[in-house]
């Protein structure tokens, strides 16, 4: 795909334009990344509701009925369902199952256990299991 | 539709590897003379029907790899016997319902080959992938 950039500062007003054969899941992505001015989530923690940047989050996996979001050292409670957050998320997050979301610009590596599933190691050493079908995904975002 | 298309070219696989074998197996009983075989066309309709439904139900015994509460382990033995039914029901009638020992041992056999061969394949190439992944993630 071509890409062209004008770089205009006397512009009255930014925007984006795209024109494709047929709209795709990337794309909406993307067109919700650029026109959304979200970028982060409120969660609780402990008794306070703090907000926490979708650039720092690692993994939001759903744990006891709760959906919980890891950042580099802790983790928050989100009120909403996986699915609600999924919504918002920009780009950088991909389902890795059915119960988690990883962001894959945190993924330290993969690794294969002697079951035959498949482990994210996070960055922040936190292990997730990634379905084998999500794996085409990954190498997508990886631009393998 | 992706479910009906991933059918489809399932089916068509099983076309595939059913005419090769086909062709093999026609070759091999023949011998000197399989440049001068002639084959019945209701034979080969009959063979690119029955492939295509072995590869389309290929298609739909690997629904069981939907079941993510499974192990692969389990998965995997559910997915061999479910498609060795399927299979060894096949040939049983294709060969008029004769059981023997030879029968037995010679679909059971080729089934297991096969399996393993598709099966083999589908791994090594995740196996590939998730070194291509690790590669790509150490160079970031």
């Amino acid at each position: 795909m071509k890409v062209k950039f004008n770089i205009d500062n006397q512009l009255p007003e930014e925007h984006a334009e795209f024109w494709l054969k047929k709209m795709t899941d990337k794309f909406s992505q993307l067109g919700k990344e650029l026109s959304g001015e979200q970028d982060m989530v409120w969660c609780n923690q402990d008794d306070e509701i703090v907000p926490v940047k979708f650039e720092n989050i690692y993994l939001i996996q759903v744990e006891s009925e709760q959906t919980v979001i890891y950042d580099e050292a802790q983790n928050y409670r989100y009120k909403g369902r996986l699915y609600q957050i999924k919504n918002v998320l920009p780009h950088d997050f991909l389902t890795a199952s059915r119960s988690a979301i990883i962001n894959y610009r945190k993924i330290d590596h993969l690794e294969i256990m002697d079951g035959g599933n498949i482990d994210v190691i996070m960055k922040n050493q936190i292990r997730v299991q990634i379905s084998r079908r999500k794996i085409k995904d990954l190498k997508e975002r990886l631009g393998l | 539709m992706k479910r009906v298309t991933s059918f489809l070219v399932s089916g068509m696989i099983g076309i595939g590897i059913g005419m090769v074998w086909y062709v093999v197996e026609t070759m091999l009983q023949t011998g000197e003379n399989w440049q001068h075989v002639q084959v019945s066309f209701t034979s080969l309709i009959f063979w690119l029907i029955a492939t295509f439904a072995i590869g389309a139900f290929f298609n739909l015994a690997g629904l069981v790899f939907e079941q993510t509460q499974w192990s692969l382990r389990k998965q995997i033995i559910v997915n061999f016997f479910v498609c060795y039914i399927a299979y060894f029901a096949f040939e049983l009638v294709i060969n008029d319902f004769f059981l023997s020992i030879k029968f037995f041992l010679v679909v059971t056999g080729a089934f297991v080959l096969m399996y393993l061969i598709a099966y083999g394949l589908y791994f090594w190439q995740l196996y590939q992938d998730v070194k291509e992944i690790n590669q790509k993630l150490k160079e970031k």
